[in-house]
């Protein structure tokens, strides 16, 4: 006999099943609360939500485990074309998964590198509680080795002018308090990217967070989306201050939107106006999705690096006409 | 002016889904002089229309379809749809 196999008359011992993985459990979720619904828009409200949160391994383990599913059932359209639209289609060695930190707030980090070597980018999503598009396609564009993005969600869709729980009762301090929970100084170099509605806070944030980078995608105008903020300071205008203020140390602003499409070219030049920043209008794009149109054409991967300024697989800058950020490290 | 149950419920919808392109022009004049707004004009994609039927579901419990949106084109016509279930459901005591 072989050592260290069981004696023929040892009685078999039954093997432990193995520990069920988070992506098993998620899926399992996943069933039982579609199992659940009774109209379509029950089944659409539980995809959004998920294509809001997922990370890149999440879609592809749901497509894996609903291949077996009816090609015409409604979970099989739903994976198929959230994992078919991928943008760059890579599994990765060591993949994104996401931490809750607060209530509307996720950070997607892999384990794999140190902070120092990493990006930061806080991501502020619009009123559809995404960066425009499904998170996971975002996230398939960045190298998990490189990039950590913390994404922050606005509930109540205002511009996250009244705040977010946890951090504060308005925009600016929400923002200020995020450095309890990151430290975006801990990074290689850190960034703010905001669309639509998270557009100006990512503006914000850039500046009140001494970040190397902030950039709007189809900004909103501020003023017109956050009234509340207005009406219940009564503090003058700590937005417009803030824009006009000049720290030392002052974030490269890019701001884009599409060339035709005439209110969020007029909302993005009048911000261009009132701060330094490069304003950047796609041609041809008479869209408020951005990152769709981008996505449609193949072309995200290369906005997403040009808007960042740098690779998104490796340490090399890319020419955008502003200079490195001053955080850059290579 | 009372608002109807139907065009609040349309009302809130819009401000869920239809974004930038919901001013507040619009939303005043929708809310006070009972404006019927052409849906192609509000910008709404995909993800748009899936929320606002969403919306429109969980305040009324009636449902509606994404597709279904592009055959009714105005808000008086969805408006229209929702009080007419609605005095069904009630059998027609309104």
């Amino acid at each position: 006999m072989s050592p260290g196999l069981p004696s023929e008359r040892a009685p078999l011992r039954r093997e432990a099943p193995p520990p069920e993985s988070r992506l098993d459990r998620a899926y399992r979720l996943y069933r039982r609360r579609i199992g659940r619904c009774r109209t379509e828009n029950q089944l659409n409200r539980i995809h959004i939500a998920l294509e809001n949160y997922m990370t890149p391994a999440e879609v592809r383990h749901f497509a894996a485990a609903l291949a077996g599913d009816a090609p015409d059932s409604p979970s099989r359209r739903w994976i198929a074309r959230l994992d078919g639209a991928m943008p760059v289609k890579r599994a990765r060695p060591v993949e994104f998964e996401r931490k809750a930190v607060l209530k509307g707030v996720s950070l997607y980090t892999a384990g794999i590198g140190s902070a120092d070597q990493k990006t930061l980018i806080i991501g502020l999503a619009g009123r559809f509680l995404r960066l425009m598009l499904p998170t996971p396609w975002v996230l398939d564009c960045l190298n998990p080795a490189l990039y950590d993005v913390l994404l922050m969600r606005d509930f109540s869709r205002l511009c996250f002018a009244l705040g977010m729980p946890g951090l504060g009762g308005d925009v600016f301090e929400a923002l200020s308090s995020l450095r309890r929970h990151v430290d975006p100084r801990a990074y290689r170099n850190a960034m703010s990217l905001g669309t639509s509605g998270g557009g100006a806070p990512a503006v914000i944030a850039a500046i009140l967070l001494d970040l190397d980078r902030g950039i709007a995608i189809s900004p909103q105008d501020f003023h017109r989306d956050a009234d509340p903020l207005k009406t219940r300071s009564g503090n003058g205008d700590p937005y417009a201050e803030l824009l006009a203020s000049r720290p030392r140390r002052f974030p490269e602003l890019v701001l884009v939107c599409g060339a035709d499409h005439q209110s969020d070219a007029a909302v993005a030049t009048a911000m261009h106006g009132l701060v330094p920043s490069q304003l950047w209008k796609v041609k041809n794009c008479a869209q408020h999705g951005v990152f769709k149109w981008h996505l449609a054409r193949g072309t995200l991967p290369a906005l997403l690096a040009k808007v960042l300024g740098q690779s998104l697989e490796n340490r090399t800058l890319v020419a955008t006409g502003l200079r490195p950020p001053t955080g850059h490290r290579y | 002016m009372e608002i109807s149950r139907p065009r609040l419920a349309v009302f809130e919808a819009l401000q869920v889904a239809a974004s930038g392109a919901f001013n507040d022009e619009m939303r005043r004049s929708f809310l006070t002089d009972g404006t019927n707004l052409e849906l192609a004009a509000l910008e709404m994609d995909s993800l748009a229309n899936m929320e606002f039927c969403i919306s429109i579901e969980l305040s009324t419990g009636i449902t509606l379809l994404p597709a279904q949106l592009a055959e009714f084109a105005t808000t008086d016509a969805i408006e229209r749809c929702i009080a007419e279930t609605l005095k069904e459901a009630t059998g027609g005591s309104g």
